[in-house]
Order: C-alpha cells, then structure tokens, then sequence
C-alpha cells in the first residue's frame, strides 16, 4: 500500500438523507449507509462516459468499477455509445480531487459537467491505489455514504484536531465545510440488514490524532465481504 | 458554579470539550492554526489541572461542542502577568496563546505560572486552573510516565477531494 493511498479521502456531494445497513451496534464499523432515496431503480443498465482520458484509462476504470456488479446485484454497468445520455460522467482533473455525487443526485447534473472526479488516478497509479479510488466513487454513485457521518457511529472526535488539520495544507478547507464533510450526521433512515463488516471500502481514512481515543481508520483498497453483502442487499 | 470531569485526557463541562495538544516551540507562530504534534496528557488535583510541558515545546487548547445550538466561552488567564485569551464555541477552536497588554500573542510554554480557566456553557459555569510542569516534575506528581519528546512535525493531515 502506498502512502499516496494512505493519504487520500473522498468528499461526496450532496448527501442528505439515509439509511443504515444494520450490523452488531456495538462494532463502530459494522455499518453499511446508503442514500435511500438516491438508489438507482433495480434492473437500471448504468452508463458511463470519461470526458478526457486515454481508451487504456477509460477501460482500466470501468474494470475496477465492475468489483461492485457482483452476482445478485440487479444493475448494470457500461460505456455510454457516441451521443448516448450518460448517467455517470467521469473526470480525471488532477486539480480537483477524489469525489463523487451520490446515486441518482447524478441524474441533476448538467450533461457537460462531471458526476465523478477521479483527480488522482492515473495509468501510473499503483493498483492497489487505483482500485481503492474507483471502488469508493463508484460505491457513492452506487448511493453508498460514508460511515463515518450515519448518526450511530460512535467516532470520538477531537474537533479541534480536526479543525486544525483540515484547515491547512493540502486540504485548506474552512469550518463549515468541515462541519459538513466531517461531523454532519445523516437522518435515521430505514434499516437494511447486512452481516458485520469492519474492513469496508468506504469507511473514511481517519488518522489517531482525530480521535481522543486514539482510533484511527483506514478504506480497504477492494470490496469487502461486508461491502459485497450491501450491495447485493441494496439492489439484490 | 458546576463541576467539571476529566474523560481521559479530555476536559469536560457540559457541552464543552477542552483537550490540551503539543507544538514545537519553533513551528509556533502567532495568528496561525497550529496544527497538533500530539495530545497532552493532563493531571488533576481538585480543581487543578497540571499538564507536561517541555523546554522547546508549546501547547495549545483545543475547544469543541459535542452539541450543536449550545454557545459558551473558554477563556484562559495569567493572573500575573495580565495576559489573557478567550474563544467562543462553535465559532473559535483553539486558544494559540496568550495575549498581553502589548497586542501581541505569546506562546503557552513552561514557566510554572499557574492559568486560569474560566467555562461557561450555556447557563452554567466554572472554573479551573492549569500549571505547566517539566515533563520529570510532571510524572513524579501523576505518577504516569513523562511524555516522550517531540521529534518533529506529524506528517501532512490526509488530502480530501
């Protein structure tokens, strides 16, 4: 694993709402959350368009994106053809990090603009890197969230930590948008069951220094188990 | 006036969350956010808080709610020497120094002047006191090990999207 991969987390756009994928409450990382309003209907043949970027990165993508269609899970995924409408549309602007809107949101973005930004992936990339990156958007266009904003995660937050991290290089960002990025709690949700995963794709990079108990959390770099039971209860 | 805990190394009052972090003394620089080298680890004897503090390192004080729409104040004071700082929560976070009658921002280091912490939460209020130690003097008045010394910046926080 490379340190460039230790040293990245995805912002998602748009996040409001969700739901919870239920696991042993007293396990922090034992959740799945979805956007339970953002899920793409059953059967939907997703199309996908790169508006820049070599065929080799293209195809590179679209194969570790496939990680997330798994048996049993009733979507579909593709290149979009030449003036076909696109659901996820895809940019490789290194100046603009790792990010992705959540599920169907894709759907209200403008057709010349960007659903995914995938600023750090590269055919140079280690693949390792280049699989944790796509899997994570790809899960947050699936209508996967971030574990660490459901209202049961148990993070014990050092605020200022944070505050004083995020707000200086490389990241720069200001309190409200750490505020939001961060510590923001979606709504409880409906509850979908899926078994005990603590090794999830999406779980958030969290350093020890953010916590005041010295818990730390890294993204695994390909799907779980726990992520491949969510999925496949998401749109099995 | 209403009691204050300490949860770990953490202070708590209310809502109010305070939590003591190291910098090194030559990467401390008035008017910026400094970033943390490491939690400090606190030491209480009735309303007395005493934290390590070595030569070449400063502290600084972390302030956070665990609540939202709930105001407060921190506010730490050398009675000495007149030197003052305060933040209000949510809005302030960190409590870089001291300011003095000069305008200008002093760094939290060891000289064994004894602060003065005054919260309030919402309502409520209280008070507490904070003495910086060498790390040997420290240790022998906690009885945990002393801090190791600091060996440099932590490396850059994780790049987000």
């Amino acid at each position: 694993m490379s340190e460039e991969r230790r040293n990245w987390i995805c912002s998602t756009l748009d996040v409001s709402g969700g739901s919870r994928v239920e696991g042993d409450p007293t396990q922090l990382l034992s959740m799945g959350v979805a956007a339970k309003d953002k899920l793409w209907a059953p059967g939907t043949e997703l199309k996908v368009r790169f508006l820049r970027g070599g065929s080799d990165l293209h195809a590179r993508t679209l194969a570790k994106a496939s990680a997330w269609f798994l048996d049993g899970v009733n979507l579909k995924l593709r290149a979009a053809q030449g003036g076909e409408k696109a659901d996820i549309r895809i940019d490789f602007n290194p100046a603009s990090g790792s990010w992705s809107y959540v599920g169907t949101d894709c759907q209200g973005i403008h057709p010349s603009q960007p659903t995914m930004n995938l600023g750090w992936a590269t055919m140079d990339t280690s693949d390792e890197d280049f699989s944790s990156v796509v899997i994570h958007e790809f899960g947050h266009a699936l209508g996967l969230l971030h574990e660490h904003n459901h209202p049961d995660a148990k993070i014990d937050w050092d605020k200022a930590a944070v505050y004083a991290d995020l707000g200086g290089s490389p990241n720069n960002w200001d309190k409200k948008t750490i505020d939001h990025n961060v510590f923001a709690k979606f709504e409880d949700g409906k509850v979908i069951k899926t078994g005990f995963d603590n090794v999830s794709v999406m779980i958030y990079t969290v350093p020890p220094n953010w916590t005041t108990n010295g818990a730390s959390f890294m993204p695994s770099w390909k799907l779980s188990q726990g992520d491949a039971e969510t999925i496949r209860k998401l749109y099995g | 006036m209403t009691a204050w805990r300490l949860r770990g190394d953490v202070l708590v009052f209310e809502h109010l969350r305070l939590r003591l972090h190291r910098i090194g003394l030559a990467h401390w620089h008035a008017g910026a956010v400094l970033r943390s080298w490491g939690a400090v680890a606190l030491h209480r004897s009735g309303d007395a808080l005493h934290a390590p503090c070595a030569a070449g390192e400063a502290l600084w004080l972390g302030v956070w709610l665990d609540e939202e729409g709930v105001t407060a104040e921190v506010a730490l004071i050398d009675p000495l020497t007149a030197r003052r700082a305060a933040i209000a929560p949510p809005g302030g976070f960190q409590i870089a120094g001291l300011c003095g009658d000069d305008a200008a921002l002093h760094p939290l280091v060891q000289t064994g002047a004894i602060l003065g912490i005054q919260l309030r939460c919402g309502t409520a209020s209280t008070a507490a006191s904070l003495q910086l130690l060498a790390p040997a003097a420290w240790a022998a008045l906690s009885g945990r090990p002393a801090p190791d010394p600091l060996t440099g910046p932590p490396p850059l926080p994780p790049r987000l999207g």
